[in-house]
């Protein structure tokens, strides 16, 4: 069970991190939206596109999407550190992880959705050519998504063993 | 069952197009100690200004061995994923493929970082690592989750195993 602990705190700290760099991207937006700078905001996201090139509009649309893309990442670390606490304590077959795992699928399946229309719609904006890079986190969101929904099935199924196993004993 | 067998399906689409580099990686790793330094340049694609010494290779070949680790582990979870297909869930060999691939998954983040810690050593005399989103980070989390859930599928199986007896 040292695994666990392990891992809990390593979600922990990367939870914080991701917290941390959701925060600061927030901040980073609203600075955009208010005074035009798209300096910080390409230096936050690590963006390698000029947001000069759009106008305003399209720029918002563009950081819109970014930002909603790591609310539900933030949300689905979230869950995940959350489901952890119940995992260390060897209550693995919880109500609270099965639905966790449950939501975290569906973030992904989600982000992954925003993330294809956003790139989608970035490269008509940028470009003008319509395309998808190998490279994104696409497809990594979508078999995440697809796995913890998944995985919420089988915990399901392994806390009804559980229960009757308590039944008939 | 039908999101597991578009989650094989995808995870099978990935194996396949990542077997088309491996030869590459196969034959990069011997080759980076064998090829004269500029051809190993210009097949990586780094701008070293400096000699590319043994060191370099070394740190080199620790990054592409982590890369052939992350396939190795995609082949094991591909196996698990056949298992939970024919409705095989806890079974011995979901529990042993999830522990490798939990293990190796977390070796390769480790190569990550050791190889890019030790290539900034070599280049630019400088100790730095980022620690933030980065896929060295999230190998060592998803391997450290393989194997806790490796564990968990042990206790399932045994649950279930008291439970098909009672009955």
């Amino acid at each position: 069970m040292k695994t666990i602990s392990i891992l809990k705190n390593l979600i922990n700290v990367y939870y914080y991190i991701v917290l941390f760099v959701f925060i600061t991207s927030v901040f980073a937006f609203f600075r955009s939206f208010f005074t035009q700078n798209t300096e910080m905001v390409s230096e936050v996201l690590e963006m390698s596109i000029d947001l000069n090139q759009i106008n305003f509009h399209e720029r918002m649309i563009v950081l819109g999407v970014i930002l909603v893309v790591y609310f539900m990442y933030t949300r689905a670390v979230f869950l995940l550190k959350s489901s952890l606490g119940d995992l260390a304590s060897g209550n693995y077959f919880s109500g609270l992880v099965i639905n966790n795992f449950n939501k975290v699928g569906k973030l992904f399946l989600i982000s992954c959705l925003i993330e294809f229309t956003g790139i989608f719609v970035l490269r008509f904006v940028m470009k003008k050519k319509i395309g998808i890079e190998s490279e994104s986190s696409v497809f990594l969101f979508l078999i995440m998504g697809l796995f913890f929904l998944f995985l919420s099935q089988v915990f399901a199924r392994a806390g009804s063993i559980k229960q009757e196993n308590e039944l008939t004993i | 069952m039908r999101k597991l067998k578009i989650l094989k399906s995808l995870v099978d689409f990935l194996f396949i197009t990542t077997s088309f580099a491996m030869p590459i990686l196969v034959i990069g790793i011997p080759a980076l100690f064998i090829l004269s330094e500029n051809i190993t340049s210009d097949f990586l694609k780094i701008d070293i200004t400096e000699s590319i010494t043994i060191l370099h290779k070394i740190f080199l070949a620790f990054f592409l061995l982590s890369y052939l680790l992350i396939y190795y582990t995609i082949y094991k979870f591909r196996l698990v994923l056949n298992e939970f297909v024919c409705a095989r869930i806890f079974t011995e060999k979901v529990i042993e493929n999830l522990k490798l691939a939990g293990n190796i998954l977390m070796i390769a983040g480790l190569l990550m970082i050791v190889s890019e810690v030790g290539l900034k050593l070599a280049i630019e005399s400088k100790i730095s690592f980022e620690f933030g989103i980065s896929t060295q980070f999230l190998c060592i989390c998803f391997g450290l989750f393989f194997v806790v859930l490796s564990e968990v599928f042990k206790v399932s199986k045994s649950m279930k195993q008291e439970n098909d007896l009672t009955i």
